[in-house]
């Protein structure tokens, strides 16, 4: 009786210590950011390709619908492009001017790379946050295309991410609306003439507005002030928008600032993304 | 078998389809067709329940790869799935209203064990109405989804003539 008890001891004791295991190996999983192995990104690949093959049709007819409602309000959309278009030759002069300086300081300065500078890459969306919490979208562009990690992601209303994972012909984008609580973004707030920076750290579900802490010095943030990036990580640009400033409060402490921005981009319905790398000097 | 494999297969790519057509964040649209398949297809491996979890094996495997890029987190949690799935077709009769009812529960079970691996692990903060958001939000679709599956897979089997067992 005594023995049998004890052997049921020690097939908990086995269970819990197994249970341990998985979940620090899980974790250890969750937590790193491991490169695809080759198996993985062949595995993700073709089934990305089959996939891609079934949303063909159906994207088709989806943008079609698309199309069919968007040339309901045609007619205020051309006014809008008319008022726009008015500013544009003063838009391209002044951008002509402003290059042309830039490469002048450049070549004053024998600098190889600026901040500002970056290529495109279009990618179609293929799936979108399958797995619910990771907040993700797999786009149809991976290392063939030159995509690489930390990459920043794009729509025409802004910055939406980074990419996280490369496949040969896919990429994963984690979006800045993700709850992981261990990525940050560094980012700077225009106001004026200068700019004060501070780190993008989250995602407030209830408010839908990004959060960003650490804000440096004491001037004063005016509300609608631009939040842009630094450009001071190896595959991020500089100056590009994020949001605007909505909200200013104060931590637990009334020590320092947390800033809710405002992000134009609808995270809900994102189908074509725009990947930027910086630009190597030839 | 003949249906079975299919139907995990078709379910499986649906997930990544279907995706694009609902909101990010949607409120009740969240996909799960492959635990639907795995919840529906079981009586059709005929008797045959290490086929069913090597095949639930391999497809948590795949979700992990293609979909969220956790190696094994759904390999280990759709094998738990797979078990209980084959523990309600021991005890209770394979029919609609059933078939409903343990879908709800493994949807429950896989948001929650998900939920709190990852607040475990540090990589989400606990927030209790995230997590009912993230049952409730998976709810109707699926529900929907094991509706016309459940009967398209009756109609087939009995338009060939194959018989499906519970365990």
């Amino acid at each position: 009786m005594r023995r049998k008890k004890l052997e049921k001891k020690y097939i908990v004791l086995i269970i819990l210590i197994l249970v341990t295991l998985f979940l620090a190996l899980i974790f250890t999983i969750i937590k790193s950011d491991h490169d695809l192995n080759p198996i993985e990104q062949s595995i993700k690949d073709s089934v990305s390709f089959v996939g891609k093959i079934i949303y063909k049709p159906i994207n088709f007819a989806k943008e079609k619908i698309a199309e069919n409602k968007e040339k309901d309000d045609l007619y205020e959309k051309y006014q809008e492009q008319q008022e726009k278009l008015a500013n544009v030759d003063n838009l391209e002069t002044k951008q002509r001017d402003l290059e042309s300086q830039l490469k002048e300081m450049k070549e004053l300065l024998n600098l190889n790379q600026t901040l500002v500078e970056y290529e495109y890459l279009n990618a179609t969306v293929i799936n979108r946050n399958v797995g619910y919490w990771y907040n993700t979208l797999t786009i149809d562009k991976g290392k063939t295309s030159g995509v690489e990690e930390d990459m920043v992601v794009m729509v025409a209303d802004g910055l939406i991410g980074k990419v996280t994972k490369v496949a040969n012909f896919n990429s994963t984008v984690k979006l800045l609306t993700n709850n992981d609580t261990s990525t940050s973004l560094s980012v700077k707030i225009n106001i004026g003439d200068k700019y004060v920076f501070g780190i993008l750290k989250g995602y407030d579900q209830d408010s839908k507005r990004l959060i960003v802490e650490g804000v440096s010095g004491n001037d004063k943030i005016p509300l609608g002030s631009e939040v842009v990036t630094t450009g001071l990580s190896d595959n991020s640009p500089s100056g590009l928008l994020i949001g605007t400033v909505s909200k200013i409060k104060t931590d637990n402490f009334d020590l320092a600032r947390i800033l809710e921005v405002e992000s134009k981009v609808n995270f809900d319905d994102i189908n074509y993304v725009t990947v930027l790398k910086k630009k190597d000097e030839k | 078998m003949k249906f079975a494999i299919p139907t995990l297969i078709i379910s499986f790519l649906l997930d990544g389809v279907v995706s694009n057509f609902v909101s990010l964040n949607t409120n009740f649209f969240a996909p799960l067709f492959s635990l639907v398949a795995i919840t529906i297809v079981y009586p059709y491996f005929n008797k045959n329940s290490n086929d069913y979890l090597k095949t639930v094996g391999v497809i948590g495997i795949l979700y992990d790869f293609v979909y969220t890029d956790t190696m094994i987190l759904n390999l280990a949690i759709f094998l738990v799935l797979g078990l209980l799935v084959k523990y309600f077709h021991s005890i209770f009769n394979n029919n609609i209203i059933n078939n409903i009812i343990w879908l709800i529960i493994i949807i429950i079970i896989y948001r929650l064990i998900t939920y709190l691996i990852l607040v475990l692990s540090g990589y989400l903060t606990f927030d209790i109405n995230v997590l009912f958001k993230s049952i409730y939000s998976s709810l109707i679709l699926n529900v929907i989804y094991c509706l016309i599956v459940y009967f398209l897979l009756d109609y087939l089997n009995y338009k060939f003539k194959i018989k499906k067992r519970g365990w």
